[in-house]
């Protein structure tokens, strides 16, 4: 350790499972996450104030096609010790509507203006934040997930996939922090 | 005993296995532990004369702890 604190990597012995089992969204500027130290996931969340549930102060969740959602991330190195971390969600949601283009709307909106904050839980239970905005009741610095590349298709035939593959990707300066409380914590929310 | 601000007994902090309003729970001793180790001026606010760290953990440990019950001594028998 004369020049740098590194850490091991260790996990029970047993097998994991992949995929995504649900999404949630929320505007980054209503909730507030508790992270005991720096290192820590997030134990705790909260609306803040002046946000409510009747004011759209809600976690919102996605509705996507059974094992069509993939959270990617790919980490990166540049010029003097630089990091960077790309995340990158895709989902496909089912049926082209005035439903979907109203969704899509907002989306862009938020990426426009303060970006999407979302809630991955995978198939093995873990569950993830990205884009938030606020720790401790104080700001970090800006984790903004926006809609880029989405695209979509009617199908050509009768069984053929009516759906939109929705892209939402945002740059970081690390990987996604967990959350540690149940999904019952956070339904309450939603 | 650990109180919540009436203000807040409707306010929902999801933590633990629940999401129920702060006035309804009965693990307020895990949001308090959380409140300490982060500071967390949003929820220190929360509570009504939150007590140290050190004594909200001998808090929570000590309904874990057995009964320990003083053995019998020799002479006892007689």
């Amino acid at each position: 350790m004369l020049c740098v604190t590194l850490t091991g990597y260790t996990r029970p012995c047993g097998g994991t499972t992949g995929g995504i089992s649900d999404i949630l969204i929320f505007d980054p500027s209503d909730f507030n996450f508790t992270q005991t130290t720096a290192k820590d996931p997030y134990s705790a969340v909260a609306l803040r104030t002046g946000a409510t549930a009747e004011g759209g102060g809600k976690f919102f969740p996605i509705n996507f096609q059974d094992k069509e959602a993939e959270w990617t991330w790919k980490q990166s190195k540049g010029t003097a010790c630089a990091v960077k971390y790309e995340h990158e969600v895709k989902l496909m949601l089912v049926e082209n509507s005035n439903t979907l283009t109203n969704f899509l709307q907002s989306l862009d909106a938020a990426g426009c203006c303060c970006g999407i904050g979302m809630i991955i839980r995978l198939n093995t239970g873990k569950t993830f934040v990205a884009g938030e905005k606020y720790v401790n009741a104080a700001s970090i610095p800006k984790f903004t997930i926006a809609q880029d590349g989405s695209d979509g298709t009617s199908g050509k035939n009768f069984d053929d996939g009516n759906v939109g593959n929705i892209v939402l990707k945002g740059d970081y300066s690390r990987n996604l922090r967990e959350f540690t409380g149940a999904w019952s914590a956070l339904e309450a929310l939603m | 005993m650990l109180k919540i601000k009436k203000e807040y007994e409707s306010t929902v902090v999801g933590f633990g296995n629940s999401g129920l309003p702060l006035g309804k729970r009965d693990d307020l001793i895990d949001l308090a532990i959380i409140a300490q180790r982060s500071q967390d001026p949003s929820l220190l606010c929360m509570f009504e004369d939150l007590p140290s760290l050190e004594q909200l953990q001998k808090q929570k440990i000590e309904p874990l702890l057995p009964v320990l019950t003083p053995a019998a001594k020799p002479d006892d028998k007689k």
